[in-house]
């Protein structure tokens, strides 16, 4: 109990930087979505009927943009990247930050063994993304709902929350597992930062053309991607690959920290 | 010469990875451009009826269509200039405070060498670095243009004025790094500072297009360098090229005048 409570005072600096500084971003946002929501030229043009054609080739041909959920998804990627980055970051660094300031000598030589210690972190890690998830959903939620609404907006935000929150799950599942196998600590944040910048660039790529839809299985902005919480669909092969990354990691890591030669 | 020659040996593996990976990925979205190109043109001429505001929402300029191959090699930039941020922040971040992180400090500070020669030999290391992965995404993006644009006539001239613009952007955060990392008592984690500067940037830029916002667009690096813009015009945008000139040089001299006088942590 006591390293989760060190842990969660040690991160809820960053915590607070994070949710003031994502609900900067979404207050900007729905003030512009305000201006957005009353434009009549945008609501012409938005039921011509010649222009569809353009929404499919898009990929938003069923998407109202005019209404809260609409807007949101068109920008949901200011959602999915800081959180995953979050996630990541977070795992990344939780454990392997004993090793690089120096304390790891300190904690590991407790009368607690190691398998506790990473437990406790891990709770704190899983904690805050929760938190984290939470705190801009609501406030989204609120942001936008206030400038106009509509019966779907809850149940997608719902959605969203859930989908965000496995994404986020993945990256610090894998910050965690690299944290623990690679020999050098410096190493995990550059490449959970590398997999996520990868990863981040290959989901756009997926948006701009279909003809590599198999690269989705290689990205998890793309498995619970915003057009599927549009309509509420969880696609059973997706949730799979998440449990088996976000179980295999975790296992992994407690596996192989056991073993770990603490860098000192 | 010497803090010089260890500070690109450390780099090595650093310039390696982010100098093939970046140009892969420029090349990899480059290399669906004749499949969309192929595609109806009909895609163009329902864009020109289009009102402003749901284009600059979806990212396309109307002036610059992703049909063509000047469109799409901005639509690929604008994502390519993401991780070339990032590896300069990294390095910004890196360079001043790496010694204090890791107790070396007082072995490199007690050496017959001043802290003015340190704080050159580190800066000019870290942007030889970021120069070899410039040249890497020249050499990629001429090659791609090369490759892939068909029976298109781009206007290379303005392709290299843009790419010219490379080197100040990493100039940007590469030295606001630097000033960020004297400025606080500590950098614990450098990956952490430095994906809130470049994503935060991006983050900041791309909003600021979508709200067509003044103040955004002069606050971040990815505006002042909008590939968008020298792709149609040719030329750099002269007023934020300056903003910027002018944030690289006072972070460059500040965080000099700083790192002369920092109170260096010892064991």
């Amino acid at each position: 109990m006591n390293i989760f409570n060190r842990e969660m005072s040690a991160n809820l600096k960053a915590f607070i930087i994070w949710s003031i500084s994502l609900s900067l971003l979404f207050l900007t946002a729905s003030s512009e979505y305000s201006v957005f929501a009353d434009n009549p030229t945008v609501a012409d043009a938005l039921n011509d009927p010649t222009l569809l054609v353009f929404f499919k080739a898009l990929g938003v041909d069923e998407i109202d943009i005019m209404s809260p959920q609409g807007y949101l998804s068109i920008m949901s990627f200011y959602i999915y990247l800081p959180l995953s980055i979050y996630g990541a970051l977070i795992g990344s660094g939780i454990v392997s930050k004993e090793e690089r300031d120096k304390t790891a000598e300190y904690v590991f030589t407790l009368p607690v063994n190691r398998k506790k210690v990473l437990f406790s972190k891990l709770l704190v890690a899983l904690f805050y993304s929760l938190a984290i998830t939470l705190w801009v959903i609501l406030f989204c939620y609120w942001a936008f709902g206030r400038i106009s609404s509509s019966d779907n907006f809850a149940p997608f935000m719902v959605n969203l929350g859930f989908g965000v929150f496995l994404t986020q799950l993945v990256f610090l599942s894998i910050g965690l597992f690299l944290s623990s196998v690679l020999r050098q600590y410096k190493k995990s944040g550059a490449v959970t930062l590398g997999i996520l910048i990868t990863t981040f660039m290959i989901s756009m790529l997926t948006q701009i053309t279909d003809k590599v839809d198999f690269l989705k299985y290689f990205t998890p902005f793309q498995y619970f991607n915003v057009n599927d919480m549009l309509s509420g669909t969880f696609r059973i092969e997706f949730i799979i690959l998440t449990v088996i990354i976000v179980f295999g990691c975790i296992s992994g890591m407690f596996y192989f920290y056991n073993k770990r030669d603490l860098y000192i | 010469m010497s803090i010089f020659i260890f500070e690109m040996k450390g780099n090595i593996k650093s310039i390696l990875i982010w100098a093939s990976a970046v140009p892969f990925f420029l090349f990899l979205y480059m290399a669906f451009f004749p499949s969309l190109a192929a595609s109806p043109d009909s895609f163009n001429s329902i864009m020109e009826e289009f009102p402003a505001e749901v284009m600059a929402l979806m990212g396309i300029n109307p002036d610059l269509p992703m049909m063509t191959i000047m469109g799409y090699f901005s639509l690929t930039m604008s994502f390519v200039m993401i991780p070339v941020a990032i590896q300069a922040s990294n390095y910004g971040f890196n360079i001043l405070s790496v010694e204090e992180r890791e107790l070396t400090a007082d072995f490199l500070l007690t050496k017959p060498i001043s802290r003015r020669k340190i704080y050159v030999s580190k800066f000019s290391a870290a942007f030889l670095s970021l120069t070899i992965t410039n040249a890497a995404i020249w050499i990629a993006s001429l090659l791609a243009f090369a490759l892939y644009k068909g029976n298109e006539d781009p206007e290379m001239f303005k392709v290299i004025v843009f790419l010219s613009s490379i080197a100040l952007f990493q100039l940007f955060f590469l030295t606001v790094g630097m000033l960020i990392s004297v400025m606080v008592k500590k950098v614990p984690s450098v990956i952490s500072f430095s994906m809130a500067l470049g994503f935060g940037m991006f983050i900041v830029s791309s909003l600021g297009k979508m709200l067509s916002s003044e103040f955004l667009d002069v606050l971040s690096p990815y505006n002042h360098f909008d590939p968008g813009f020298m792709l149609i015009d040719g030329t750099y945008d002269l007023i934020p090229t300056i903003i910027s000139i002018i944030i690289i040089t006072t972070s460059l001299f500040a965080s000099y005048f700083l790192y002369l006088r920092r109170n260096i942590a010892s064991l």
